[in-house]
């Protein structure tokens, strides 16, 4: 079962085309890697389906409805430089944030809703963190909390945007422990990656994207040093070339 | 002093002008848009004019003018996303630009009032201003009280409150307007040249004493008490225009903010130096 299906998006920033002919499905429960070079669109792929940013045309149907109407089952991870951390809030208070479609923006959080955002933060290690003002924590313990805080959600699709950039080892092991989870339990992510070492390590299916798809499917079959290098019109580094052909 | 009702009168509005700044301050710090109330009060400039030049109330064209504004800028925030200041600058030279004009057409007694509305008067405060400002508090308070959960998820990450399902827009548009109603409210006390440093500086300075949300607004009102009534009495001693002083005020208590906690922090880490040597 699909539980995505994007159908020719296709995105203009000031009548420039950055984005076209973005079509493809997300099987349920799997773990796809949207890769290519600086600029290709990747970020803006998913801010278009999320309709975070206006799309000059193209649908997205989750699980077969309209997004709008299935907007409770999606989680979104932004990249960490979109947000203000100097905001006056702790990290308890940024989870809790994840649980309001839960309780209901208008409601209090109880003590259960309290415990919820605990147990995430616990979960990716952060637990001791809970109380600390977010300004005060590192690069990767930010990360933490916006993981946990998708957590706090329990979204049946996630998407995060470029959750590896600028993180500590033990967040990267966080973030995959997470990934793989959800995975396990037939949720569905999308990724926004850079990094071409790790794509097949992380993820079962790729697209490949470069202003437009050049080539979407399971990662054995599409992540070859051919399509890369019509992703990347040659200029991958040799240190990549080296890892993807070994 | 306290016996004139006019100075009653005073410190009632900014009793009330405190328990509302620091709640929309800190909103429009977080929101990056200090400089918005910037602009709505030099727009509610060309609302007063519009008033004194058909002679209806200025203060109701004034609601009229900065509520239209107020929705025209978040039309213009969402066009010019990566320089979103382009709006602020339209709007801020246009309003004032216009208001001139206005007050160019109403030749007479108008240039008078319009430097009450300049730099704020506390001699005119009338009764009906003050339960304009009741009402005002009250509403903020009120919809502090309900929105305060969704405001904040929209204002820590507008993009996740949108996938979150929150109505983004109504609620910036919203926000927006009642920044410019309560800034077409104040506007005659505090003068327009001032109006948002006295909206913004209570939770500038509270933001960096406290690290919570409710910390700081808190604070926000100590300090915004603090400045408005240390400007009031300042004021009416030495004869200066309200909005000045009680700036100025605000300044003071800044800085010595700043030089208290640099002071503290230094002791802290001295402490910790001499407690590693040991």
């Amino acid at each position: 079962m699909n539980a995505l299906e994007i159908t020719n998006i296709k995105v203009n920033y000031h009548k420039q085309t950055v984005l076209k002919n973005v079509s493809f499905n997300v099987p349920e429960g799997s773990l796809t890697g949207i890769v290519g070079p600086n600029g290709a669109g990747k970020s803006t792929l998913i801010k278009a389906v999320l309709e975070l940013i206006p799309k000059r045309s193209g649908t997205v149907k989750v699980y077969d409805q309209a997004l709008r109407q299935q907007k409770h089952l999606i989680g979104y991870v932004p990249q960490r430089s979109e947000v203000d951390w100097d905001f006056p809030t702790n990290a308890r208070d940024v989870v809790l944030m994840g649980r309001y479609r839960k309780i209901g923006f208008f409601k209090r959080a109880k003590k259960r809703d309290i415990e919820i955002a605990d147990q995430c933060l616990d979960k990716v290690g952060m637990l001791d963190f809970a109380t600390r003002q977010i300004s005060q924590l590192s690069g990767g313990q930010q990360q933490r909390v916006f993981l946990a805080r998708a957590l706090a959600q329990d979204a049946s699709i996630y998407f995060m945007d470029e959750p590896f950039s600028g993180v500590d080892a033990a967040t990267e092991k966080a973030i995959i422990h997470l990934m793989k989870e959800w995975k396990s339990e037939g949720k569905t992510v999308l990724v926004v990656h850079h990094d071409l070492q790790t794509v097949e390590e992380y993820f079962d299916r790729v697209l490949l994207l470069n202003k437009e798809p050049i080539q979407y499917g399971e990662t054995q079959t599409v992540f070859t040093m051919d399509n890369l290098e019509r992703t990347y019109g040659g200029k991958i580094s040799f240190l990549e070339r080296a890892t993807v052909l070994t | 002093m306290f016996f004139y009702g006019f100075m009653q009168r005073a410190f009632q509005a900014s009793f009330l002008i405190s328990l509302i700044a620091p709640m929309l301050g800190l909103f429009l710090i977080l929101r990056r848009q200090s400089l918005m109330a910037d602009t709505l009060s030099h727009v509610s400039l060309a609302g007063v004019a519009l008033g004194m030049l058909i002679g209806v109330n200025p203060t109701w064209t004034n609601i009229f003018v900065v509520v239209a504004i107020a929705i025209l800028l978040e039309y213009l925030r969402m066009l010019y996303r990566t320089y979103s200041e382009i709006s602020i600058a339209i709007l801020m030279s246009g309003g004032m630009a216009l208001a001139l004009v206005l007050m160019g057409l109403n030749q007479g007694g108008a240039t008078l009032s319009m430097n009450q509305f300049l730099f704020g008067s506390i001699v005119t405060i009338s009764e009906q201003q003050i339960w304009m400002l009741l009402g005002l508090t009250i509403m903020i308070g009120l919809l502090y009280l309900i929105f305060r959960k969704p405001m904040y998820i929209l204002t820590f990450d507008e993009e996740t409150a949108f996938t979150a399902g929150l109505p983004i827009k109504t609620m910036s548009i919203l926000f927006n307007v009642l920044t410019g109603i309560t800034i077409a409210v104040i506007m005659p006390i505090v003068g327009a040249l001032l109006v948002s440093a006295i909206l913004v500086l209570p939770a500038a300075i509270s933001m960096r004493l406290s690290k919570s949300f409710n910390g700081v607004i808190m604070i926000g009102i100590i300090i915004a008490l603090t400045g408005m009534f240390t400007g009031l009495v300042g004021s009416y001693g030495y004869g200066t225009p309200p909005g000045a002083t009680i700036t100025l005020i605000f300044i003071i208590i800044f800085g010595v903010t700043t030089l208290i906690k640099k002071i503290v922090l230094q002791i802290k880490r001295s402490k910790l130096l001499n407690s590693k040597d040991l």
